[in-house]
């Protein structure tokens, strides 16, 4: 079953589409990477399903049921483009008053316990407006999980956090999902922290939604490659070229795809008298992926 | 729907006390019976005033007798102010809703947009009937310093206060339609609070020391179709409209 699907889904703002025909399948139990330029449609999609928005055509169903069932939406947990807190209450406060909105039995508890996910434990008492940009992104995916949610829906939640805290929120989400089953539609512009815990993705490119598929797929269409750099890369391609059919000058080195051992690129190479300065097995990541479908898709 | 309602009340409530605005209303509405006294039985020929012997006159018109609120303050420091006072309440609290965004959260879980509608009114009526309380302490301490009278028929001023009470779930309701509207424009807000309050405002001199109980059922009456078919505009305001 879909945690959330969407059929033709359709939005403009004074004439300006912003989403067109958007069919949406998110698996129930997945981290959806929901993936696009800015401006392409994701947190106005995000907030049609969050029923923010007031659609002009379409569908949107969550676990089989329209989206605006009171039932199904009790389950949701959103972080829509800011934390949306009180700047002038303390983080406790604006936590409480979500555990109340949502009628969390132990709000104490509860609160305590979204805390310690984002280990945010010691700013329950500092103002939301004290906290900085990182502190605050944290307190809105704490705000997010207030009352085990089984449907997380989130618009770029790592955005301004350093390393540490994306690192905090990338284990929490993957614990969410793995350990109590909730579906995360998530979006980033930060692919490479998204490619370490999504399961399926979905392209997005004005409004209109380009690809969506397993990550799995994905990895297929992410080829392996063998990237080398040597003390003459003009003459490395152009030998290499008389062996492998594949390959490739990029900003970071030669790239041959046909090849699945390095040793053999190496020994090629030192056959032909050229040194070997680096080389490493790799793999097309998913900024690369998607850069080659938006550029397929501009073309 | 009970459940959603009642949650949701529970955070309005929990927000409204922490909520400084609650208190300076009520410091405002405790203050203003001793500004009306105070510019009480110093009128001219232009500005007829009436010279307060009892302490209830503060409040509102004796049975057969002429306001105290009718000063040179004009006909508007008087127990009625607390009607825009609350107005002025709720338009903050609904505009913050939307300036800092949490109307996300409100409204991501509780798709029933009635829902709000009924627990801001709620709690606009309660933060009025807070003010009208506050109000009537006021004016017994101000009573009690200036030795004024407490002769009054107590039946009959209950029966006011609860009147007044009553016709607040009107202009809390005209009040929220309003700041729903606006959404997180303020300025807006109080701009059309004010002339609708302004409009509104003899409506709430229905009910005198000197009120029946038919007036208090009548105002029952008013409040509850008011607060509904107020009530069911701002709720149509949230549907059809988008929210952020």
């Amino acid at each position: 079953m879909y945690a959330i699907e969407t059929d033709s889904l359709k939005k403009s703002f004074h004439g300006i589409t912003a989403v067109e025909n958007l069919s949406l399948h998110v698996p129930e139990g997945s981290v959806y990477g929901f993936i696009g330029e800015n401006g392409s449609g994701k947190s106005t999609t995000e907030k049609l399903i969050c029923g923010l928005l007031v659609p002009q055509a379409g569908e949107i169903r969550l676990y089989g049921k329209s989206h605006e069932d009171p039932d199904v939406r009790s389950g949701i947990g959103a972080l829509i483009e800011n934390p949306a807190c009180f700047p002038n209450s303390t983080v406790y406060q604006n936590l409480m008053l979500q555990a109340l909105n949502i009628g969390v039995k132990n709000p104490h508890e509860e609160i305590a316990r979204v805390l310690r996910l984002v280990s945010m434990a010691g700013a329950a008492g500092r103002k939301f407006k004290e906290c900085s940009l990182g502190m605050k992104q944290r307190i809105g995916v704490a705000q997010a999980l207030l009352g085990r949610p089984k449907l997380l829906i989130l618009d770029e939640p790592i955005n301004g956090l350093d390393a540490d805290g994306m690192r905090i929120v990338r284990e929490t989400l993957t614990e969410q999902a793995k350990q109590e089953g909730v579906t995360v539609l998530i979006s980033s512009h930060i692919l490479g922290e998204l490619a370490k815990i999504a399961t399926h993705y979905g392209i997005i490119r004005n409004g209109a939604l380009i690809r969506e598929m397993p990550a799995s797929s994905m990895s297929d269409e992410c080829r392996d490659f063998v990237l080398v750099n040597t003390s003459d890369n003009a003459k490395a391609i152009f030998m290499l070229r008389t062996k492998y059919k594949e390959v490739e000058d990029s900003d970071s080195g030669i790239r041959v795809y046909d090849e699945e051992e390095s040793s053999n690129v190496t020994g090629f190479l030192y056959q032909h008298g050229i040194a070997v300065k680096e080389i490493v097995f790799n793999k097309v990541g998913l900024e690369e992926y998607y850069l080659k479908v938006m550029s397929k898709i501009g073309a | 729907m009970a459940i959603r309602v009642r949650s949701m009340l529970k955070m309005d409530f929990y927000r409204l006390f922490h909520t400084p605005a609650l208190y300076i209303m009520l410091l405002i509405a405790a203050i203003i019976p001793a500004m009306v006294l105070s510019t009480s039985g110093s009128g001219n020929a232009q500005s007829p005033s009436v010279e307060m012997t009892n302490a209830w006159q503060i409040v509102e018109i004796l049975p057969g007798g002429v306001s105290g609120s009718v000063s040179d303050f004009g006909s508007f420091a008087n127990i009625n102010m607390v009607f825009i006072f609350a107005g002025l309440l709720l338009s903050i609290f609904v505009s913050h809703d939307y300036s800092s965004g949490f109307v996300k959260n409100i409204f991501t879980v509780h798709s029933r947009k009635m829902d709000y509608v009924i627990s801001k009114s709620l709690i606009g009526i309660f933060g009025g009937a807070g003010m009208i309380i506050t109000y009537v302490v006021g004016a017994v301490v101000v009573g009690i310093f200036m030795g004024k009278s407490f002769e009054v028929n107590i039946a009959g001023l209950v029966m006011c206060l609860l009147s007044k009470m009553f016709l607040m779930a009107i202009f809390v309701s005209l009040f929220l339609a309003i700041s729903v509207f606006f959404k997180s424009k303020l300025w807006m807000t109080i701009v059309f609070t004010f002339l609708f309050g302004m409009m509104l405002y003899p409506a709430a001199s229905v009910a005198t020391l000197g009120t029946t109980a038919a007036v208090m059922i009548g105002s029952l009456v008013a409040g509850i179709a008011g607060a509904v078919g107020i009530g069911a505009i701002s709720s149509l305001f949230l549907k059809k409209r988008d929210l952020v």
